[in-house]
Protein backbone atom coordinates (compact mmCIF):
# COMPACT_ATOMS: atom_id res chain seq x y z
CA UNK A 1 0.00 0.00 0.00
CA UNK A 2 1.38 3.45 -0.91
CA UNK A 3 2.17 5.96 1.80
CA UNK A 4 -0.72 8.13 0.65
CA UNK A 5 -3.18 5.28 0.88
CA UNK A 6 -1.86 4.44 4.34
CA UNK A 7 -2.49 8.02 5.47
CA UNK A 8 -6.00 7.97 4.00
CA UNK A 9 -6.73 4.66 5.74
CA UNK A 10 -5.46 6.07 9.04
CA UNK A 11 -7.73 9.13 8.76
CA UNK A 12 -10.75 6.99 7.91
CA UNK A 13 -10.01 4.76 10.90
CA UNK A 14 -10.13 7.79 13.20
CA UNK A 15 -6.59 9.19 13.27
CA UNK A 16 -7.71 12.78 12.55
CA UNK A 17 -4.19 14.18 13.00
CA UNK A 18 -2.96 12.16 10.01
CA UNK A 19 -5.04 14.47 7.81
CA UNK A 20 -2.51 17.23 8.44
CA UNK A 21 -0.04 15.28 6.30
CA UNK A 22 -2.50 15.46 3.39
CA UNK A 23 -2.93 19.21 3.88
CA UNK A 24 0.82 19.80 3.96
CA UNK A 25 1.37 17.69 0.86
CA UNK A 26 -1.32 19.30 -1.29
CA UNK A 27 -1.55 22.82 0.13
CA UNK A 28 0.19 24.49 -2.78
CA UNK A 29 -1.93 22.73 -5.38
CA UNK A 30 -5.23 23.44 -3.62
CA UNK A 31 -4.30 27.08 -3.00
CA UNK A 32 -3.34 27.57 -6.65
CA UNK A 33 -6.70 26.12 -7.78
CA UNK A 34 -8.61 28.43 -5.44
CA UNK A 35 -6.42 31.47 -6.15
CA UNK A 36 -7.25 31.22 -9.83
CA UNK A 37 -10.97 31.07 -9.19
CA UNK A 38 -11.83 33.18 -6.16
CA UNK A 39 -10.76 36.65 -4.99
CA UNK A 40 -7.39 36.56 -3.12
CA UNK A 41 -8.88 37.77 0.18
CA UNK A 42 -11.41 34.90 0.12
CA UNK A 43 -8.86 32.26 -0.81
CA UNK A 44 -7.86 30.93 2.67
CA UNK A 45 -11.50 30.51 3.73
CA UNK A 46 -12.42 28.72 0.51
CA UNK A 47 -9.38 26.46 0.84
CA UNK A 48 -10.39 25.64 4.41
CA UNK A 49 -13.86 24.67 3.15
CA UNK A 50 -12.22 22.52 0.50
CA UNK A 51 -10.22 20.62 3.12
CA UNK A 52 -13.29 20.18 5.33
CA UNK A 53 -15.13 18.71 2.36
CA UNK A 54 -12.22 16.44 1.51
CA UNK A 55 -12.07 15.26 5.12
CA UNK A 56 -15.80 14.56 5.27
CA UNK A 57 -15.82 12.80 1.90
CA UNK A 58 -12.69 10.74 2.46
CA UNK A 59 -14.71 7.60 3.19
CA UNK A 60 -16.32 7.88 -0.25
CA UNK A 61 -12.97 8.11 -2.04
CA UNK A 62 -12.58 5.36 -4.59
CA UNK A 63 -9.07 4.09 -5.26
CA UNK A 64 -9.76 3.80 -8.99
CA UNK A 65 -9.30 7.58 -9.41
CA UNK A 66 -5.93 9.13 -8.47
CA UNK A 67 -6.28 10.86 -5.12
CA UNK A 68 -4.97 14.16 -6.48
CA UNK A 69 -7.58 14.25 -9.27
CA UNK A 70 -10.31 13.45 -6.77
CA UNK A 71 -9.20 16.34 -4.55
CA UNK A 72 -8.95 18.73 -7.50
CA UNK A 73 -12.56 17.97 -8.42
CA UNK A 74 -13.71 18.76 -4.90
CA UNK A 75 -11.65 21.96 -4.93
CA UNK A 76 -13.11 23.10 -8.25
CA UNK A 77 -16.66 22.34 -7.07
CA UNK A 78 -16.11 24.27 -3.86
CA UNK A 79 -14.93 27.33 -5.80
CA UNK A 80 -18.10 27.07 -7.84
CA UNK A 81 -20.14 26.89 -4.61
CA UNK A 82 -18.40 30.05 -3.45
CA UNK A 83 -19.75 31.99 -6.43
CA UNK A 84 -23.17 30.49 -6.03
CA UNK A 85 -23.27 31.60 -2.39
CA UNK A 86 -22.22 35.06 -3.44
CA UNK A 87 -25.44 35.25 -5.42
CA UNK A 88 -23.61 35.75 -8.63
CA UNK A 89 -26.28 33.89 -10.60
CA UNK A 90 -27.57 37.17 -11.91
CA UNK A 91 -25.49 37.67 -14.98
CA UNK A 92 -23.87 40.94 -15.87
CA UNK A 93 -25.50 42.66 -18.78
CA UNK A 94 -22.53 44.54 -20.06
CA UNK A 95 -18.82 44.69 -19.46
CA UNK A 96 -17.23 48.09 -19.15
CA UNK A 97 -15.54 49.01 -22.37
CA UNK A 98 -13.57 52.09 -21.30
CA UNK A 99 -10.99 50.19 -19.28
CA UNK A 100 -9.98 48.19 -22.35
CA UNK A 101 -9.98 50.87 -25.03
CA UNK A 102 -6.28 50.51 -25.80
CA UNK A 103 -6.60 46.77 -26.10
CA UNK A 104 -9.36 47.05 -28.69
CA UNK A 105 -7.46 49.78 -30.52
CA UNK A 106 -4.50 47.43 -30.81
CA UNK A 107 -6.77 44.65 -32.03
CA UNK A 108 -8.26 46.91 -34.67
CA UNK A 109 -4.87 48.00 -35.99
CA UNK A 110 -3.01 44.70 -35.85
CA UNK A 111 -2.24 42.74 -38.97
CA UNK A 112 -1.43 39.43 -37.31
CA UNK A 113 -1.72 37.76 -33.91
CA UNK A 114 2.00 38.23 -33.25
CA UNK A 115 1.71 41.90 -34.09
CA UNK A 116 -1.29 42.15 -31.76
CA UNK A 117 0.53 40.41 -28.90
CA UNK A 118 3.40 42.84 -29.21
CA UNK A 119 1.09 45.82 -28.89
CA UNK A 120 -0.89 44.72 -25.85
CA UNK A 121 -0.20 44.28 -22.20
CA UNK A 122 -0.89 40.76 -20.92
CA UNK A 123 -2.36 42.14 -17.68
CA UNK A 124 -4.89 44.04 -19.72
CA UNK A 125 -5.86 40.84 -21.54
CA UNK A 126 -6.25 39.07 -18.23
CA UNK A 127 -8.40 41.86 -16.84
CA UNK A 128 -10.59 41.79 -19.92
CA UNK A 129 -11.05 38.04 -19.93
CA UNK A 130 -11.82 38.10 -16.18
CA UNK A 131 -14.46 40.77 -16.78
CA UNK A 132 -15.95 38.78 -19.62
CA UNK A 133 -16.07 35.65 -17.48
CA UNK A 134 -17.96 37.57 -14.81
CA UNK A 135 -20.80 37.98 -17.26
CA UNK A 136 -21.49 34.29 -17.06
CA UNK A 137 -23.41 32.42 -14.40
CA UNK A 138 -21.21 30.48 -11.92
CA UNK A 139 -21.98 27.20 -13.68
CA UNK A 140 -21.14 28.52 -17.13
CA UNK A 141 -18.06 30.23 -15.80
CA UNK A 142 -16.74 27.03 -14.28
CA UNK A 143 -17.63 25.08 -17.39
CA UNK A 144 -15.83 27.51 -19.73
CA UNK A 145 -12.89 27.55 -17.35
CA UNK A 146 -12.63 23.75 -17.40
CA UNK A 147 -13.28 23.22 -21.10
CA UNK A 148 -11.57 26.09 -22.87
CA UNK A 149 -8.90 27.15 -20.42
CA UNK A 150 -7.97 23.97 -18.62
CA UNK A 151 -8.86 21.91 -21.69
CA UNK A 152 -10.41 19.07 -19.75
CA UNK A 153 -12.43 16.43 -21.61
CA UNK A 154 -16.17 17.15 -21.83
CA UNK A 155 -16.97 13.88 -20.06
CA UNK A 156 -14.88 14.92 -17.06
CA UNK A 157 -16.52 18.36 -16.99
CA UNK A 158 -19.92 16.67 -17.06
CA UNK A 159 -18.87 14.55 -14.09
CA UNK A 160 -17.55 17.52 -12.11
CA UNK A 161 -20.72 19.52 -12.70
CA UNK A 162 -22.94 16.47 -12.36
CA UNK A 163 -24.56 17.24 -15.70
CA UNK A 164 -25.34 15.12 -18.73
CA UNK A 165 -22.77 15.27 -21.50
CA UNK A 166 -25.34 16.69 -23.91
CA UNK A 167 -26.09 19.53 -21.47
CA UNK A 168 -22.41 20.39 -21.22
CA UNK A 169 -22.13 20.48 -25.01
CA UNK A 170 -25.16 22.73 -25.46
CA UNK A 171 -24.38 25.10 -22.59
CA UNK A 172 -20.72 25.44 -23.49
CA UNK A 173 -21.68 26.40 -27.04
CA UNK A 174 -24.15 28.97 -25.73
CA UNK A 175 -21.73 30.40 -23.18
CA UNK A 176 -18.97 30.67 -25.75
CA UNK A 177 -21.39 32.35 -28.14
CA UNK A 178 -22.33 34.81 -25.44
CA UNK A 179 -18.69 35.73 -24.83
CA UNK A 180 -18.11 36.07 -28.55
CA UNK A 181 -21.16 38.31 -28.89
CA UNK A 182 -19.91 40.54 -26.08
CA UNK A 183 -16.50 40.81 -27.71
CA UNK A 184 -18.17 41.81 -30.95
CA UNK A 185 -20.20 44.50 -29.20
CA UNK A 186 -17.03 45.90 -27.69
CA UNK A 187 -15.23 45.80 -31.02
CA UNK A 188 -18.09 47.56 -32.77
CA UNK A 189 -17.90 50.37 -30.23
CA UNK A 190 -14.37 51.09 -31.36
CA UNK B 1 -8.67 41.69 -41.72
CA UNK B 2 -12.29 40.47 -41.46
CA UNK B 3 -14.24 41.00 -38.26
CA UNK B 4 -14.55 37.25 -37.72
CA UNK B 5 -10.78 36.88 -37.86
CA UNK B 6 -10.37 39.74 -35.41
CA UNK B 7 -12.73 38.04 -32.96
CA UNK B 8 -10.86 34.76 -33.35
CA UNK B 9 -7.60 36.56 -32.71
CA UNK B 10 -9.02 38.30 -29.64
CA UNK B 11 -10.35 34.98 -28.32
CA UNK B 12 -7.03 33.27 -28.79
CA UNK B 13 -5.14 36.01 -26.98
CA UNK B 14 -7.64 36.17 -24.13
CA UNK B 15 -7.64 32.39 -23.67
CA UNK B 16 -3.85 32.37 -23.63
CA UNK B 17 -3.75 35.17 -21.05
CA UNK B 18 -6.17 33.26 -18.84
CA UNK B 19 -4.32 29.96 -19.23
CA UNK B 20 -0.96 31.53 -18.45
CA UNK B 21 -2.23 33.34 -15.42
CA UNK B 22 -0.33 32.10 -12.39
CA UNK B 23 -1.77 33.76 -9.31
CA UNK B 24 0.52 34.65 -6.45
CA UNK B 25 -0.18 31.97 -3.90
CA UNK B 26 0.53 32.98 -0.35
CA UNK B 27 -0.29 30.34 2.18
CA UNK B 28 -0.89 31.91 5.60
CA UNK B 29 1.44 30.78 8.38
CA UNK B 30 0.04 27.92 10.43
CA UNK B 31 -2.70 27.33 7.86
CA UNK B 32 -2.61 23.54 8.22
CA UNK B 33 -2.97 23.86 12.00
CA UNK B 34 -5.95 26.19 11.67
CA UNK B 35 -7.66 23.77 9.28
CA UNK B 36 -7.01 20.90 11.69
CA UNK B 37 -8.47 22.96 14.54
CA UNK B 38 -11.58 23.63 12.43
CA UNK B 39 -11.94 19.95 11.57
CA UNK B 40 -11.62 18.96 15.23
CA UNK B 41 -14.12 21.59 16.33
CA UNK B 42 -16.61 20.35 13.69
CA UNK B 43 -16.06 16.80 14.88
CA UNK B 44 -16.68 17.73 18.51
CA UNK B 45 -19.80 19.65 17.46
CA UNK B 46 -21.02 16.59 15.58
CA UNK B 47 -20.26 14.41 18.59
CA UNK B 48 -22.11 16.72 20.95
CA UNK B 49 -25.05 16.78 18.54
CA UNK B 50 -25.02 13.00 18.49
CA UNK B 51 -24.86 12.95 22.29
CA UNK B 52 -27.84 15.30 22.49
CA UNK B 53 -29.80 13.14 20.05
CA UNK B 54 -28.83 10.04 22.07
CA UNK B 55 -30.07 11.69 25.26
CA UNK B 56 -33.27 12.88 23.61
CA UNK B 57 -33.98 9.37 22.36
CA UNK B 58 -33.42 7.96 25.87
CA UNK B 59 -35.72 10.58 27.39
CA UNK B 60 -38.36 9.77 24.75
CA UNK B 61 -38.01 6.05 25.49
CA UNK B 62 -38.31 6.74 29.23
CA UNK B 63 -41.42 8.85 28.75
CA UNK B 64 -43.00 6.15 26.56
CA UNK B 65 -42.29 3.53 29.21
CA UNK B 66 -43.76 5.78 31.91
CA UNK B 67 -46.86 6.37 29.80
CA UNK B 68 -47.23 2.62 29.31
CA UNK B 69 -46.96 1.96 33.05
CA UNK B 70 -49.38 4.77 33.82
CA UNK B 71 -51.95 3.62 31.27
CA UNK B 72 -51.67 0.02 32.52
CA UNK B 73 -52.19 1.26 36.10
CA UNK B 74 -55.23 3.29 35.04
CA UNK B 75 -56.78 0.34 33.24
CA UNK B 76 -56.22 -2.02 36.18
CA UNK B 77 -57.30 0.57 38.69
CA UNK B 78 -60.41 1.20 36.62
CA UNK B 79 -61.18 -2.55 36.61
CA UNK B 80 -60.59 -2.65 40.37
CA UNK B 81 -63.01 0.28 40.82
CA UNK B 82 -65.66 -1.52 38.79
CA UNK B 83 -65.20 -4.64 40.87
CA UNK B 84 -65.42 -2.61 44.08
CA UNK B 85 -68.63 -0.89 43.01
CA UNK B 86 -70.04 -4.17 41.85
CA UNK B 87 -69.25 -5.83 45.18
CA UNK B 88 -70.72 -2.95 47.20
CA UNK B 89 -73.92 -2.89 45.17
CA UNK B 90 -74.26 -6.65 45.38
CA UNK B 91 -73.96 -6.62 49.18
CA UNK B 92 -76.34 -3.67 49.55
CA UNK B 93 -79.06 -4.95 47.30
CA UNK B 94 -78.33 -8.58 48.08
CA UNK B 95 -78.08 -9.24 44.37
CA UNK B 96 -76.00 -11.67 42.39
CA UNK B 97 -74.42 -9.03 40.26
CA UNK B 98 -74.46 -5.39 39.31
CA UNK B 99 -76.21 -6.35 36.08
CA UNK B 100 -79.18 -7.63 38.09
CA UNK B 101 -79.87 -4.08 39.33
CA UNK B 102 -80.17 -2.91 35.77
CA UNK B 103 -82.50 -5.85 35.02
CA UNK B 104 -84.58 -5.10 38.14
CA UNK B 105 -84.86 -1.44 37.31
CA UNK B 106 -85.84 -2.30 33.78
CA UNK B 107 -88.51 -4.66 35.03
Amino acid sequence: MSEEKTIIRKVIEGDVDAFKLIIEQYNKLIFSIAAKRVPPQECPEVVQDIYLEIFKSLEKYNDSLPFQNWMVRIAVRKCYDFWRKKNREKEKIFVSYDGNREWFNALEHSLSIDDFKKKINSNESLELVSNLMEMLSPEDRLMIDLIYFEQRPLAEVAEILNWKLSKVKVRSMRAKEKLRKQLKIMMDKE
Amino acid sequence: MKEKDKINMAEEVLAEAYRNFQPQVKIPDGFADSVMAEIKSELSEENSEELILFRISWIAAGLSAAMLVLSTFIVFHHNDSDDYINRELQSYFQLDSYDSIITDIAE
